[in-house]
């Protein structure tokens, strides 16, 4: 179920109200892993079956690994929840696009080839919890991690319902310890989670889905070649969008935890305030860089192995982590955009790191514009279906589209420049802190009236807004 | 894996302590009590503003209203009565009076407005369980549109809603009900904040030249559970609305050529399919016209003459037809804004129907 439903309201009013009943730490965790269920389930139900599959293979996995000490065995067990994992998400996400792939490049050497193609529908989250799962069985590997005594607490870690579908994607050292001794939200917690919730979800409804939304599908959804100035708003809007949709979950996620007692770590901290592209990946979906660093970039060998090999892996991480968004070249040349200016910025160091002029605010604000706006330009490869529409738009922008016209109202383009500079503005000037830090600072009349304004708007929206953009991931 | 260090033989632990989230300092008992405060107040002020200026509670057309509907249909019973097309047949058509003078059951209402219902025809054709009488409304500017225009592409969403629907959306939509019926304040084509910033408060001019779609007409029906449109009383009566969507339907028919040449013989060539399909199970079709008036007709009459596109329709599917310019007593009907009628003219064109329609069927 969505988290902008509301079935999503009665749902959590419910798993709330039972989680304060007087009732065994057993039972609340029993409560939270079933409510879970139904929560993933309320999309379509036999992709249950997959979450199970997923926590019975890790949880044995995991045990067989750590009772051994003979690599084979260890290995024998890894592999096999590798394999799990990766063959389901590599037959439901990527079978189509390889299956594709392979028919195209038969037919480039001249094999007719013509499979049936069966239509397979995308299990809802099935990217963040199968690397979630892997985190886990990768870490008892490791010895990083003990592996979970309870297969309660566990099937709980994979499935708690608020970071299940769009994470973030927690590593089992966050998570599992809070599952073993009982945990129920304080008041102060119970209204900061609330908070949290109201938060993300004006992020989602009104500021992504009501006053951004319109200009990027109009910008890359138009018939006719765009204008300049239109193109540039509809990836600005995008960027906008996409942002507020995706912290705005991660939000509304960790808000919701909150009001169960939980902690779950941040998912953003203000990435359009990164100066540079390695502190852009600092900041934004925070869980998954981490994860592709620990778990793939590091052990490729990171950094430690030359200029060379650091560069190439680089790149590997970046054009898997663009993979990891969708079966789609589009999404392949996001991460290799990305991969392309962390090498950059990599070379730019060397040369002008000593130079005490970096350090002034005005270059490092041009640095951050200029982050920002290059990381613009990776957006049109995201949202574009394809590289003709992206080409065509990225020639836009640039002034080289003939006869490009304007797609936008006029209030469009003001809501989208006034909403993206709004956003520029706070997270230049939030980009060190965490917004607790803000919040308490502010008088509490003024937070209820800020409170207030957001649930007005939210309420105003009559429930608009569809599926979150990461859901399909 | 780099990092395995499995000779290490001291077992790892969980963490004792972990990362906690901060809470920020407030007087939080407060703050919750001033939103609860402030969100109620506005609530209660919101909601009678709009309804001090006519607005009553309405239901909102959706994919999930219309699949339930649609479940409905397809019984397997000769007496079933279907009907779909676009806008016009919604609020034309009253279920009640067609019940009370053609008798059977009540018929369902599967239109949608702005859609091309070629799809939801193929839809009935393809359900082996539909026996009964489908009519379909013709609205010439949706109806033969191309099947990858977006008026089709509308009809399809619907369609894939149905087969796709999952349980949180029958959830949201039961649950969607009582607070629909209780505020009429919810009304999404003109008071949702999607609405109210582009129409109302932050409406500004557009540039010269550039490429934009046509202005949705503002709110001037209400749908009920039944999936039946009545007009808003104000649009029945205040001149300045009525000619605010008036100039609102006139580019949205004047969009592009009309269909021709082959796309427009592939469409005969479905619909002829769909209806001998329908035919063939001892089903029936019906095509209806229904009133369209003022400089409207004027430009639909232009751009679609009535012998190659109404006309053809009739002749290349073998369908019955009732076009409104046939028959005295449906053709006198003055539309408020040129394209629907009235909940009183509903009625009488109904009923004026009803005979008109089984002297077709029986021809």
């Amino acid at each position: 179920m969505l988290f902008n439903s509301l079935t999503f309201i009665v749902f959590f009013a419910i798993v709330l109200a039972l989680h304060h009943l007087p009732i065994g730490w057993t039972w609340k965790k029993v409560n939270l892993l079933l409510a879970s269920y139904i929560f993933y389930a309320a999309w379509n139900p036999p992709f249950v079956l997959l979450l199970w599959l997923s926590t019975v293979v890790d949880f044995l996995a995991a045990a067989r690994i750590a009772k051994s000490e003979k690599r084979t065995t260890r290995r024998f067990w890894l592999g096999m929840s590798m394999l799990t994992n990766l063959g389901m998400l590599g037959f439901f996400k990527y079978g189509g696009f390889f299956l594709d792939n392979f028919v195209g490049l038969a037919g480039a050497y001249g094999f007719e080839y013509h499979p049936a193609m069966a239509s397979i529908v995308l299990p809802v989250g099935i990217s963040f919890y199968t690397f979630q799962t892997m985190s886990y069985t990768i870490d008892v590997y490791r010895k990083h991690s003990p592996p979970s005594e309870s297969f309660l607490d566990f099937a709980l870690f994979v499935t708690f319902f608020p970071q299940l579908v769009a994470g973030p994607i927690v590593r089992p050292r966050q998570l599992i310890p809070q599952f073993k001794k009982e945990h129920q939200a304080t008041r102060p917690q119970l209204m900061w989670g609330l908070g949290l919730m109201t938060w993300g979800m004006f992020q989602k409804i009104v500021l992504a889905d009501t006053f951004l939304a319109p200009t990027s599908d109009a910008v890359f959804g138009a018939m006719v070649p765009v204008g300049t100035m239109d193109a540039w708003l509809g990836a600005l809007a995008f960027g906008g969008q996409i942002f507020f949709d995706f912290a705005g979950y991660s939000t509304i996620a960790i808000g919701a935890a909150l009001c169960l007692g939980f902690s779950i770590p941040e998912n953003f901290r203000y990435p359009y305030a990164a100066i540079g592209f390695s502190d852009f990946w600092k900041r934004w979906h925070i869980s998954l860089s981490s994860w592709l660093r620990d778990y793939l970039y590091i052990p490729l060998g990171g950094n430690r192995k030359g200029s060379t090999r650091t560069t190439i892996n680089l790149m590997l991480t970046m054009l898997l982590g663009g993979l990891w968004h969708g079966a789609a070249w589009t999404f392949v040349a996001w991460g290799a955009l990305h991969g392309f200016y962390l090498w950059l910025e990599r070379l730019c160091r060397r040369l002008f790191a000593e130079q005490e002029w970096t350090q002034r605010t005005v270059v490092r604000l041009g640095m951050g514009l200029m982050t920002f706006a290059l990381i613009t330009l990776t957006w049109v490869f995201f949202r574009a279906t394809d590289f003709a529409t992206a080409g065509k738009l990225i020639a836009a922008m640039f002034g080289f589209a003939e006869g490009g016209m304007g797609v936008l109202t006029t209030t469009d383009m003001v809501l989208t420049a006034v909403v993206i500079s709004l956003l520029l503005g706070l997270s230049w000037s939030l980009r060190d802190r965490m917004v607790e830090d803000v919040v308490g600072k502010v008088p509490w009349w003024l937070g209820g009236c800020a409170w207030a304004a957001m649930l007005i708007l939210i309420i105003l929206t009559q429930g608009g807004g569809g599926a979150f953009i990461y859901f399909q991931f | 894996m780099v990092h395995s260090s499995i000779s290490n033989s001291e077992p790892p632990k969980w963490p004792e302590t972990y990362w906690k989230r901060p809470i920020p300092e407030a007087h939080w008992r407060g703050v919750g009590l001033l939103t609860a405060l402030l969100v109620l107040g506005f609530m209660i002020f919101w909601e009678t503003y709009w309804r001090l200026e006519g607005y009553e509670p309405q239901l909102e057309e959706t994919a999930e209203l219309w699949a339930r509907l649609r479940d409905h249909a397809g019984t397997g019973s000769a007496d079933e009565v279907v009907y779909t097309g676009s806008s016009r047949i919604a609020f034309d058509f009253d279920q009640d009076v067609w019940q009370q003078y053609f008798g059977g059951p009540r018929p369902i209402a599967l239109p949608k407005i702005g859609t091309n219902p070629r799809p939801f025809l193929a839809d009935m054709a393809n359900d082996p369980e539909f026996r009964g009488l489908l009519i379909v409304g013709v609205t010439e500017g949706l109806f033969f549109s191309p099947d990858e225009a977006p008026p089709a592409g509308e009809a399809r969403i619907y369609l894939e809603h149905r087969e796709n629907r999952s349980i949180s959306a029958r959830t949201d939509y039961l649950l969607s009900i009582p607070v629909q019926s209780a505020f009429a304040s919810i009304n999404k084509e003109d008071l949702s904040l999607a609405a109210l910033v582009r129409s109302r408060w932050l409406d500004l001019p557009d540039r010269q030249g550039a490429y934009l779609m046509p202005d949705y007409p503002p709110y001037f029906g209400a749908i009920g559970p039944d999936r039946r449109i009545r007009m808003w009383h104000k649009c029945e009566r205040d001149r300045e609305l009525q000619h605010k969507i008036q100039q609102i339907w006139m580019p949205w028919f004047q969009l592009g050529p009309p269909l021709e040449g082959p796309p427009l013989e592939a469409i005969f060539a479905s619909v002829r399919q769909d209806v001998e399909t329908i035919c063939s199970r001892g089903g029936q079709v019906v095509f209806l016209r229904l009133p369209s008036t003022g400089d409207l007709r004027k430009v639909e009459k232009e751009r679609w003459p009535r012998e190659a596109y109404w006309d053809r329709l009739l002749r290349e599917t073998g369908a019955p037809g009732i076009h409104f310019e046939d028959y005295d007593g449906l053709k006198g009907f003055d539309c408020p804004e040129w394209s629907h009628l009235s909940r009183v003219d509903a009625v009488i064109y109904t009923r004026t129907l009803v005979p008109i329609m089984q002297a077709a069927l029986t021809r």
